[in-house]
């Protein structure tokens, strides 16, 4: 914002937003404002200023208020205030400003206005009109479709003006910089001839093909800022996981200097032969593979291996998960010996693929292809030494090994559980959780010592991924020199053999860890089967309470053990219809002051509204909501006006790490 | 008989006279005693220098003298705060320079270097204000002789700053004790009937506190209400890249490329899920440390190689940590650090 506040404006102005903030339920006092004003004072005479810019007066009273409040929330409370003591001058101010414009295309108020007339005469006066006419049109003052324009009437303008005050523009400028109209795509080349900057809310409506038509567009004018504002709007919708055209989206993500890793990343999932273009670096396909879900990841990388020179293939080769190598049908290799190699790695994780798919659905074929595809490979693996960087012939044989007894296992024949912790070691987490679901569910009524073995697994998995990625081991006590709280005996005899200035050493438990979780284990879920209980073990050690919630809600009490978790989360089916309203319901009844809500937030059962109880809960609790990429759109933004933090994520990793920072706090 | 009553009221008036004189003069006495004993323990330590009120100046001696680059807005809202007589929290992530610009601005106000108090849980008057010696305390009682005055007490006294570091750490009692005597400047010790007022406008506190850190105490609505709260963050990318080039010292040269590559590490590490995340202060001694290596290699600029076997040093604080910070680094610089 760049209006600026008088100094004798101030004192008056700082009440009034005291009084504002306070009608909005926060709590400043009087001894504050005082306070603020004398800073205030000091801090202008320090800067030898007469005036102050708002964002400087946000800065300042959010240094001063005591409560914390957001920056974003002074400023609209500073904004109101402001205009609120001078609202004839800033109407009549607004209004000038309007006119002059009208006058420059020379109409006046009611008046038809031909679009012609306007794009007339010599190219300075034409750039001036244009850019007239295209801010009363964005203002809605010049209105109605096209070949039947007119300017709005005076009281139509006067309306407008009040509606631009009540959102708090003292200028026609700031009404346009701060505008979040969507427009189409002439309208956008419109405004680049005439100038007129485009934020990046103004290009949102625009879809992916617009965009890089109006990428173009910028480019030929060499219009550098509308160009780098569109690569920002092409690497948000990128790392949102919208589908761009990946080629042109390289290009101008590269030609402004914008690229990361990241982006790289993304392009590569999108258009995986981009990987022989010099832009892209090969250590991001790497990284790539890693991150996506395997079946995904093998499909890119036989795409990728098509198109890369032979050096480029054996460092990929060398450096990917050599399970990720089945779905390669063409790969190009300097040394045949090596190649040899990859062709066994190959058919032995087809091998290990087919026992994966015959353990989740019994289909006979499977354990043949998986039989055959162990043969081939042991024929290419002969009696070859060759290593390339994580494969050799150790690892094809331990995929082939590994197919063997996921097969035995899945016949009935508990030989191959003590291979069992071996096989999720070597796969990632989403097939490992597959593989013992499928197992638990065909050893859930026979060999008790399988399912042991199956939970004890299940334990090490989730105890790998909450370690890992996701909270970590919080301390459970906090210790004090002083009462309440029991005494550490340990500590205390510890500070006196010591001589320490205490006596007694207290603990007392942190409050903190008590945390209910929710968990949708509706059928609109099952796609999302693998991410949701990833994100559920990340709190294994800070729960007081699961609800397990789809048509039917099932609660249990904490605390759990990581045994018990285990055997609930390999249990799980997700199916059924989604209750959330209920469910929450059940999981708000604890003295956990924490609720974490696993949701893609489609109620599909009529029970109630979600938003009614969501509301009724945020009054005494603090929600945190985890959804999957594809989720209820509208009831989300209707939850963010609750001020409930969401968090969007596609892989437990990133929840993680936005869970933590609301954790702590 | 009159004669006898005048000479009788005579001596009274003397006797008493005496008593009070001896009485002032004890009390001079025994300001002079704690008085010099502060001089004598820390006026060496502090130094003599002239203060600066002006946040602008205070803006360039910091980036001339102390090598910090600190937004103009920060300076003149601790200096508008010290002359309303408000203490500062300076809140932010570690490694955002809090205590570093904090002392320095305590410095400049004052024209003193000041006291830093790094809190605990246990730190209570007697570790901050004073307390008795119990050897002499037994010998000549607890009196002024036996007391030893500490930093809080001797900043008071010699009018320079205070820096409090990690206020959270610290319990409530400490905390609001430390308000009292910065809204009243003054310090009670009531074994010693005294009361120590602060007689100039360089006696300012400034506390820091890192609000993401786990396990620590909240700060009090009455302790937020009495402070100007100053939050720090990151600074933009620009700005770190000049902190580093003043900062990283003299030897072999950091061209753009390097700094890219070790700031695009550094910002990715902040982004990631890793308990301890690379402050500013980290990033300048990642820089420092190649350059170092740089140096006993006889090179005279820093290679991508430098920069890798200076960075899990650096970087990896924790156990935990290390496997996301290695991924990181073979990412960015497309190079792996070799387990050694």
């Amino acid at each position: 914002m760049r209006s600026l506040i008088d100094k004798n404006e101030i004192e008056e102005l700082i009440l009034n937003v005291a009084v504002g903030l306070r009608s909005r339920g926060y709590n400043v006092g009087t001894s504050e404002v005082i306070e603020s004003i004398k800073i205030i004072d000091s801090y202008m005479a320090q800067m030898r200023m007469t005036n102050l810019d708002l964002d400087t007066l946000s800065f300042i009273l959010s240094s001063t208020f005591s409560q914390g409040i957001p920056e974003d929330v002074l400023q609209e409370e500073i904004q109101r205030s402001r205009i609120k003591g001078r609202k004839r001058e800033y109407i009549n101010s607004l209004y000038n400003e309007i006119q002059d414009r009208m006058k420059t295309l020379n109409v006046r108020p009611g008046q038809q206005i031909h679009k012609k007339l306007v794009f007339k005469g010599k190219k300075k006066q034409k750039a001036e009109r244009m850019r007239a006419y295209l801010e009363l049109q964005k203002l809605n003052i010049i209105r109605g479709s096209s070949g039947k324009e007119r300017v709005a009437s005076r009281p139509e303008i006067l309306r407008i003006v009040n509606s631009l005050l009540h959102k708090g523009y003292t200028s026609i400028e700031e009404a346009l910089t701060d505008s979040t109209d969507r427009i189409s795509l002439d309208d956008a080349l419109l405004y680049s001839d005439a100038r007129i900057s485009l934020s990046r809310e103004n290009l949102k409506n625009l879809d992916n093909n617009d965009l890089l038509k109006l990428a173009h567009a910028a480019k030929r004018k060499h219009d550098k800022s509308l160009y780098k504002r569109i690569a920002e709007e092409i690497s948000y919708r990128l790392l949102s996981g919208s589908r761009v055209d990946a080629r042109q989206a390289l290009n101008i993500l590269s030609s402004t200097g914008i690229m990361t890793t990241d982006h790289e990343k993304k392009l590569i999932e999108l258009e995986p032969s981009l990987i022989s273009d010099n832009k892209i670096r090969k250590e991001s396909l790497i990284q790539a593979l890693k991150e996506v879900d395997p079946d995904k990841g093998a499909y890119i990388l036989s795409k990728a291996l098509k198109e890369v020179d032979p050096d480029t293939a054996e460092h990929i080769v060398s450096n990917v998960d050599p399970y990720l190598l089945w779905n390669t049908k063409k790969i190009q290799l300097r040394s045949i010996d090596k190649l040899d190699l990859v062709k066994a790695a190959i058919n032995a994780g087809r091998s290990l693929r087919e026992a994966l798919l015959y353990a989740e659905t019994g289909e006979p074929g499977r354990a043949d292809a998986s039989m055959y595809y162990s043969n081939i490979a042991l024929s290419y693996l002969k009696d070859t030494d060759k290593r390339l960087g994580n494969l050799d012939r150790y690892s094809v044989i331990s995929m082939i090994n590994s197919a063997k007894s996921i097969i035995k296992l899945a016949d009935g024949d508990p030989s191959g559980v003590s291979e069992l912790q071996f096989i999720v070691n070597i796969l990632g987490f989403e097939k490992s959780l597959d593989l013992l679901k499928n197992l638990y569910r065909i050893y859930k009524d026979r060999d008790k010592h399988v399912r042991d073995v199956i939970e004890w697994n299940m334990e090490r998995l989730i105890y790998r991924i909450a370690s890992k990625e996701g909270l970590r081991l919080l301390p459970k006590f906090k210790f004090y020199t002083s009462k309440p709280g029991r005494i550490d005996l340990r500590r205390t005899m510890y500070n006196n053999i010591r001589r320490k200035d205490s006596i007694f050493v207290f603990k007392r438990k942190l409050k903190s860890n008590y945390l209910s979780l929710a968990l949708d284990v509706s059928g609109s879920m099952a796609h999302y089967s693998a991410w949701a209980l990833g994100v559920s073990s990340l709190f294994i050690r800070s729960l007081d309470k699961i609800t397990l919630f789809s048509h039917k809600i099932l609660e249990f009490k904490g605390p759990f053990s990581t045994r018990d978790l285990s055997k609930m989360l390999l249990s799980i089916e997700f199916k059924g219809y989604t209750d959330i309203y209920r469910g929450l319901m059940v999981a708000g009844k604890t003295k956990a002051r924490r609720i974490v809500v696993v949701t893609d937030l489609y109620q599909t059962v009529d029970s109630g509204d979600p938003y009614d109880i969501f509301m009724e809960l945020s009054k005494s609790k603090k929600i945190l909501v985890i959804l999957p990429k594809h989720h209820n759109y509208e009831l989300r933004k209707d939850l963010e006006d609750l001020k409930i933090k969401i968090v969007i994520s596609d892989k437990p990793r990133d929840a993680a790490r936005e869970t933590l920072r609301w954790f702590m706090r | 008989m009159w004669q006898n009553l005048f000479r009788l009221l005579q001596g009274t008036i003397h006797t008493w006279t005496t008593v009070v004189c001896v009485i002032l003069k004890m009390s001079n006495a025994s300001i002079d005693v704690i008085r010099e004993r502060v001089i004598e323990t820390y006026g060496s330590v502090i130094g003599t220098g002239k203060p600066v009120r002006d946040a602008k100046k205070a803006v360039e001696i910091l980036r001339s003298k102390y090598k910090l680059i600190v937004d103009e807005r920060i300076v003149a809202l601790t200096f508008a705060a010290f002359m309303n007589g408000r203490p500062v929290l300076f809140e932010g992530p570690p490694g955002t320079g809090k205590t570093e610009i904090g002392e320095a601005l305590l410095e400049i106000w004052s024209g003193k270097k000041p006291f830093i108090l790094p809190c605990s849980e246990n730190y209570d008057e007697y570790k901050v204000i004073g307390d008795f010696h119990p050897i002499i305390a037994i010998r000549k009682g607890f009196n002024e002789e036996s007391f030893i005055p500490r930093p809080l007490l001797a900043a008071l006294i010699l009018d320079t700053g205070v820096l409090v570091d990690e206020i959270r750490r610290s319990n409530e009692d400490f905390q609001n004790m430390l308000l009292d005597i910065a809204d009243k400047r003054r310090i009670i010790v009531p074994e010693l009937k005294r009361v120590f007022y602060s007689k100039g406008s360089g006696f300012q506190m400034i506390f820091t506190s890192n609000p993401e850190d786990i396990a620590q105490n909240d700060l009090s609505d009455a302790f937020l209400r009495r402070v100007v709260r100053i939050k720090f963050n990151y600074p933009p990318r620009s700005v770190e890249a000049e902190i580093i080039r003043i900062r990283s010292g003299d030897g072999p040269a950091i061209n753009d490329y390097i700094t890219k590559m070790l700031l695009d590490v550094i910002n990715k590490l902040r982004k990631s899920g890793i308990t301890h995340k690379p402050g500013t202060a980290e990033a300048v001694l990642w820089a420092r440390m190649a350059k170092s290596i740089a140096m006993f290699r006889g090179s005279d600029i820093v290679e991508v190689g430098d920069l890798l076997d200076a960075a899990q040093s650096v970087l990896a604080k924790r156990l935990e940590d290390e496997d996301i910070i290695l991924d990181t680094i073979k990412e960015v610089l497309g190079v792996e650090i070799s387990n050694r």
